[in-house]
């Protein structure tokens, strides 16, 4: 489903370059739930945010589902972010002007689903995280790990194919992280969505089946 | 999708307040002048639309040539009318009108009413070309018969309260005791603003008869008179250049005089209201004025324009994740800037619902300013929305497709990645954008000061005569003349708070002129020039202490028998000492004596050439009176006012007694000016007003930007008074970066206005400083609303979080 060739991230530095990522080879699988561990600096989330299409790499090639993205222009592109990829991020990134109920349907906006289908998606979503009591309630008035909960709903919400999710319980506590990584195992076996994580957490990294290191833009064999 | 747009905009609005606050004022203030502007604009473009084919109508006006001194008159010779309709084919209809300002007194049933400059002589074809509603009689018979009028249903209800149309007609209205005429017609008032705006109509055959004849020149070809107006609608096909030569050929055929020429040209209806070369019978719109006006209002327009992109942008960051998580959501650059840009509309919107409900009040507070015809009404007009609409779209897409570009061009990775919050938007910019800001604010406040300084200068110059103390009063223009007044004289005289009486035309400085063409043989050469002349007996020059620099004073004389000139014109005849002019003939009279020079008008006009005369059979309609100083064996003024009216009503029972007060009317002299000062006094106070909004927005940012510097400074033993200047003295650097380009800025403009003035103000330097220090001032006490409190915060709260 994904497939990277010789992807590296460069920036400039006096005459030279600093490589963050070099040369990495990488085929994510429909289905699989991987998780990128290593330590700071290493360039995960740099690499989570070029299989979002967040970032480009500077060499390479990137195929997604079979078709190179660097040769897609930003309308295709959007249309990804739109249908296929959903993002988790750690510091939750819910819009704070918008209740639990409309963060949620905010995907559903741009991909122009109609408004009664909107409803009952969402309605949907709510009903399985037991949130329908909250759906009213602004971000800053829920605790963290249910923040996070209304992100991976924001995620899922529009049924993408790959959730991307950049240390998602990096800011919760221990009970809130057992909680969320098994609602990510529970989508990856149910509802066969691909999950790729950036974690540090060895713990986390038990959820998926698999685990790629990441040491100083290399991946470790 | 636009629904959770507005939802966020609406949230966004409301959890901004004090920023949104701040914008939605300026807007405001910006949004409701551009309204005013409007509506003045779209009144004055209102007059004389209503007429039927009103791109055929013409007024036919005359430009008279003296010399090489060109005037230009409203009106015609009364012949002229008559030629048009028998020997121009293109015209169509021609309706020749007098306006009657010659007519002192009405009597219906017995009561007195005053002239209120109305009346006119017309016929029919003055009501086909100016379309009334006929309530009672026809335009067809009506105005056929001598002794005819046909009034407007307003002036039926005040002659004749209370009764229906059809039953005015038949009654009697007697003119100036002499003219009987009967009511044969009643037309609705015009329902539209007009220049036309008469309403009474004498029927235009009643001027065949008697006097009236001789005084209004029917057969006198070189008499143009502004009253006697001619109105033409030509045919279709007509060419207007072609009808102008035929004009002034025919004209030619009838020359009578050899000094001047006069030619015919044709004035286009639409033309009529804007002309200030003609003279409207109504008020002349000055174009001039409303493009000064559309001027203000833009200039705070974009001054509210300014504030929404600066504080948009300064605050950029704090929307930059909201832009990182909808672009990672699968939102399209395109939408985003929807989206800001609804934010924008919303705003605006507010705004100019805001406006809308403040400008009627506006009117009402205004409405010196305004013309006197324009209402409240106008603005519940569709037009009025359609404009609030265009200009709601417009200034959102100006004010709000540059923050839309900032806020919607974030890349999700710089945003959501890090933590930290980088300012965005282009610093420089919002720099440029605040100096402009006070450019035009400090500019309005130095021409403000300018004006005032120009009109205190034009009130407080020694005007070369005694201006104090001095009553004027005009006596009836009918009447058995002199011996009426030598009467009211002699009664006068004997008042003891009077100190002098005198009869003469104009007092020495009045609004307009009277002048002649004055012929001097110096030798063989002759002399022609251009005289102001005054009329006035002895008296005159003693009453208002003209100062004597050679020969004597003038004896009073039924017709003019001597001259007494003054300095200027004493060089302009060609003489350098004032005692060589004394006993020359100049225009066939004896000069006797040379009077200083004084001030003739105000100080847009140069002293002129003049020579007072006494003429007291046919100009000393006026009565002016020196008053004794109040005070002085307890003198009352309002005493001596109502000596002098019981004496006049002696002399004149039936004509009331008015008064005016020659300082006074001096001062309305520079009515023009203080309104010009008072309209400039507004701009500036709202340009600042606006801008200061706009720098308050820009501290209130940045203090909070800067809590934790300032909360570590004030640990590290900065004081209050330190933590002040460091946050402002940013912002009052641009402050006087704005003034120090208004300076060359104003000076232009003002020198550029004082340059009509023939007297004028000097640009003193301190002008300028004052106009700065006074910015400086405000602007600091603007600022300190948010960096005292700051400066005074308590560091640990500061420091606390995080």
């Amino acid at each position: 489903m994904i497939q990277l060739q010789k992807i590296s991230r460069h920036y400039p530095v006096g005459f030279g370059k600093n490589y963050i990522l070099k040369d990495i080879d990488l085929t994510i699988n429909e289905g699989e739930f991987v998780s990128i561990m290593g330590p700071s600096g290493s360039g995960k989330s740099t690499l989570l945010h070029i299989l979002g299409l967040l970032e480009e790499p500077s060499e390479g090639q990137y195929l997604f589902e079979g078709e190179r993205v660097d040769k897609m222009n930003e309308k295709k592109r959007t249309q990804l972010h739109r249908g296929s990829i959903g993002f988790v991020f750690q510091a939750y990134h819910l819009i704070d002007e918008l209740t639990v109920y409309e963060n949620i349907e905010t995907p559903l906006l741009y991909k122009n689903i109609p408004a009664s289908e909107r409803k009952s998606r969402v309605a949907d979503v709510l009903d399985r995280f037991n949130m329908v009591a909250k759906k009213d309630l602004f971000p800053n008035q829920l605790s963290g790990g249910q923040q996070q909960l209304v992100g991976i709903a924001r995620a899922i919400v529009a049924e993408p194919r790959v959730i991307l999710a950049d240390e998602p319980t990096g800011n919760l506590h221990s009970d809130q992280a057992k909680v969320i990584m098994q609602l990510f195992k529970h989508l990856n076996e149910q509802d066969k969505i691909t999950i790729v994580q950036v974690t540090h957490s060895d713990v986390n990294a038990t959820y998926g089946n698999r685990v790629i290191q990441i040491r100083d833009g290399h991946i470790q064999p | 999708m636009l629904k959770n747009f507005l939802l966020v905009s609406f949230r966004n609005i409301w959890r901004n307040k004090a920023f949104s606050i701040i914008n939605i004022m300026g807007l405001v203030v910006g949004i409701s002048a551009a309204l005013m502007v409007y509506l003045v604009v779209h009144y004055e473009n209102s007059f004389d639309r209503f007429e039927k084919d009103g791109d055929h109508i013409y007024r036919v006006v005359t430009e008279i040539d003296f010399n090489g001194d060109i005037i230009k008159n409203s009106g015609i010779a009364a012949p002229v009318a008559g030629m048009v309709a028998n020997y121009i084919p293109a015209a169509e209809t021609v309706a020749p009108f007098f306006e009657n300002d010659i007519t002192g007194r009405i009597t219906v049933n017995g009561k007195d009413f005053k002239n209120g400059k109305d009346i006119i002589y017309a016929d029919k074809n003055y009501f086909s070309l100016i379309p009334h509603q006929w309530l009672a009689g026809s335009p067809e018979t009506s105005l056929q018969q001598p002794f005819k009028v046909v009034l407007t249903s307003g002036k039926a209800a005040a002659y004749f309260p209370g009764l229906p149309a059809e039953a005015v007609l038949g009654k009697e209205i007697i003119y100036d005791d002499t003219i009987r005429t009967t009511v044969s017609g009643i037309v609705a008032d015009l329902q539209y603003p007009s220049d036309f705006a008469n309403k009474e109509f004498i029927s235009l055959a009643t001027l065949q008869s008697n006097g009236l004849k001789e005084m209004y020149s029917l057969d006198q070809w070189n008499s143009v008179n502004a009253s006697s107006q001619l109105l033409v609608k030509l045919n279709a096909s007509a060419n207007v250049p072609k009808v102008t030569a035929q004009l002034t050929k025919l004209k030619d055929e009838h020359r009578v005089d050899d000094y001047t020429k006069t030619t015919l040209h044709l004035q286009a209806l639409r033309d009529i209201h804007f002309n200030k070369d003609y003279t409207a019978q109504g008020r002349p719109a000055s174009l001039t004025r409303l493009y000064a006006l559309g001027g203000v209002a833009l200039a705070l327009l974009l001054l509210a324009g300014i504030n929404f992109i600066n504080l948009t942008t300064a605050q950029a960051a704090r929307r930059a994740r909201e832009t990182g998580i909808r672009k990672s959501l699968g939102s399209s650059f395109p939408q985003l800037i929807t989206q800001f840009l609804s934010e924008t509309l919303l705003l605006t919107l507010l705004a100019c619902i805001l406006s809308a409900l403040v400008t009627p009040l506006l009117i009402v507070a205004f409405h010196s300013f305004l013309p006197v015809g324009l209402t409240a009404m106008a603005l519940y007009s569709w037009q009025t929305a359609l404009f609030l609409a265009g200009l709601c779209i417009a200034i959102t897409l100006l004010a709000g497709i540059y923050p839309a570009m900032v806020l919607a061009r974030f890349e999700p990775v710089a945003v959501l990645k890090t933590q930290v919050q980088s300012a965005a938007g282009k610093l420089w910019l919002r720099k440029t954008l605040t100096v402009s800001q006070f450019v035009v604010a400090q500019v309005f406040i130095i021409a403000t000061i300018i004006v005032s300084k120009q009109v205190h200068f034009s009130l407080s110059r020694d005007p070369g005569f005694r201006k104090d103390a001095v009553v004027t009063v005009r006596t009836p223009f009918r009447g058995d003349g002199a011996s009426q007044r030598n009467t009211l004289q002699e009664k006068w005289s004997a008042i003891p708070e009077i100190a002098m009486v005198s009869q003469g035309g104009m007092p020495p400085l009045f609004r307009g002129f009277i002048s002649s063409t004055f012929r001097y043989h110096k030798g063989d050469k002759e002399i022609n020039k251009n005289v102001e002349i005054r009329y006035g007996d002895s008296a005159y020059a003693k009453l208002y202490d003209l100062k004597f620099v050679a020969g004597r004073n003038l004896r009073t004389s039924d017709t003019i028998a001597e001259w007494v000139l003054n300095e200027k014109a004493v060089t302009a005849l060609g003489f350098r000492n004032p005692q060589d002019v004394i006993g020359e003939i100049v225009q066939n009279h004896p000069v006797v004596g040379v009077v200083k020079n004084f001030y003739t008008s105000s100080t847009r006009k140069e002293i002129p050439a003049l020579a007072i005369a006494s003429d007291a059979s046919r100009q000393h309609r006026n009565m002016h009176v020196l008053l004794r100083a109040p005070g002085e064996n307890s003198i009352v003024w309002k005493h001596a006012l109502e000596k002098m009216e019981k004496a006049w009503k002696e002399v004149y029972p039936r004509e009331t007694f008015s008064y005016n007060f020659l300082d006074k009317s001096i001062e309305a002299l520079y009515e023009e000016e203080r309104r010009t000062g008072q309209l400039l006094n507004w701009c500036a106070g709202l340009a600042f007003f606006i801008s200061a909004l706009g720098l308050l927005g820009l501290v209130i940012f940045t203090t909070n930007q800067r809590t934790r510097e300032i909360g570590i400074r004030k640990v590290l033993g900065a004081s209050v008074w330190q933590m002040v200047t460091l946050l402002t003295s940013d912002f009052m650097k641009l402050v006087g970066i704005a003034f120090v380009l208004a300076i060359p800025l104003s000076w232009w403009a003002m020198q550029h206005w004082l340059s009509s003035y023939a007297y004028r103000t000097p640009l003193s330097w301190w002008v300028f400083a004052a106009g700065g220090g006074l910015m400086a001032i405000l602007a600091l006490a603007t600022m300190s609303i948010k960096t005292i409190r700051a400066a005074l915060s308590n560091p640990v709260n500061a420091l606390k979080s995080e």
